[in-house]
């Protein structure tokens, strides 16, 4: 027997079954409500999931401004590399901790 | 959206749906509801597990819609067809399946066997030997030979090359005739 022909066999002991129309329409319907039930959430809702990762990234972004700003400003009085070090390793502490 | 109608592609459908339009979302349910509960009630064998699969499926469309890419690598389709399969194998794979023994012995043509009771029998000895079959080749079977997909269509969905797909088929076949053989089924034949 062929490989066509064992399909051909396979299909027929398994038919199509016969999807009625109501059955899809009565589907469609009960989607459709479930759809209605979902809570339509704008985007901005989303943003709180972003606060564990804005509480390191925010005192780090702080940190390397305030290097470049002390760094233009005044070179001789603390060296911006030690400046900056301290700055980024507070960052590390977490905001509130 | 009110441009939308039966002859709006998918992508115009789902870019719509992105933006919540449910007129939208029931054309494209409309357009693919029938092909998708017939492969699933073909792979779990339950009318109610097909409605079930299909809707969480629509409800994930619902969902994603947003993050659908138009031109992307698949086409809608495709993409729903691998969901839907993929859902229906997990479903057949978290309950408790019945072992091949239990679909009975070969079907006996005797006067007194009712066909609904011969076709159910033929179904459940089928489908027993098919999860019997390692995944990608039970899913190559499913698509092929349960719904109404090409073959280069079931390629794409399984993402695949026709060669490989037809590979896993003769795998496939070999396996199913042999898990059927062990039951003393001796060619699906016997079952028709």
């Amino acid at each position: 027997m062929t490989g066509d022909e064992f399909g051909e066999m396979l299909r027929r002991a398994m038919p199509a079954p016969d999807i009625d129309d109501r059955r899809v329409e009565a589907l469609i319907e009960d989607t459709l409500l479930r759809v209605q039930a979902i809570p339509q959430r704008p985007s901005w809702l989303f943003w709180p999931r972003l606060l564990p990762v804005m509480q390191y990234a925010l005192p780090m972004l702080v940190a390397v401004v305030m290097g470049v700003v002390m760094d233009t400003r005044d070179a001789n009085e603390l060296p911006v590399s030690q400046f900056s070090t301290l700055l980024f390793s507070s960052s590390l502490m977490p905001l509130g901790s | 959206m009110g441009g939308l109608n039966e002859g709006s592609t998918d992508d115009d459908l789902l870019l719509s749906i992105a933006e919540g339009d449910q007129r939208a979302f029931r054309l494209l349910m409309q357009r693919h509801a029938k092909p998708m509960l017939a492969l699933a009630q073909r792979v779990t064998g339950s009318g109610d597990d097909a409605d079930e699969i299909v809707q969480d499926s629509f409800l994930k469309v619902w969902r994603l819609a947003r993050k659908w890419q138009v031109g992307g690598a698949a086409s809608f389709s495709t993409w729903f067809y691998r969901v839907v399969l993929n859902a229906c194998l997990d479903r057949r794979r978290r309950l408790p399946m019945a072992p091949l023994e239990d679909a009975g012995e070969p079907v006996d043509p005797s006067p007194d066997g009712s066909e609904a009771a011969l076709s159910r029998q033929r179904r459940a000895a089928i489908m027993a030997a098919v999860n019997e079959l390692p995944e990608r080749q039970k899913k190559a079977v499913s698509l092929c030979y349960f719904a109404e997909v090409s073959g280069p269509e079931a390629a794409k969905i399984l993402d695949l090359s026709l060669s490989a797909l037809e590979a896993l088929l003769v795998r496939g076949r070999r396996g199913l005739k042999k898990s059927l053989m062990k039951h003393g089924i001796g060619s699906v034949g016997d079952i028709l």
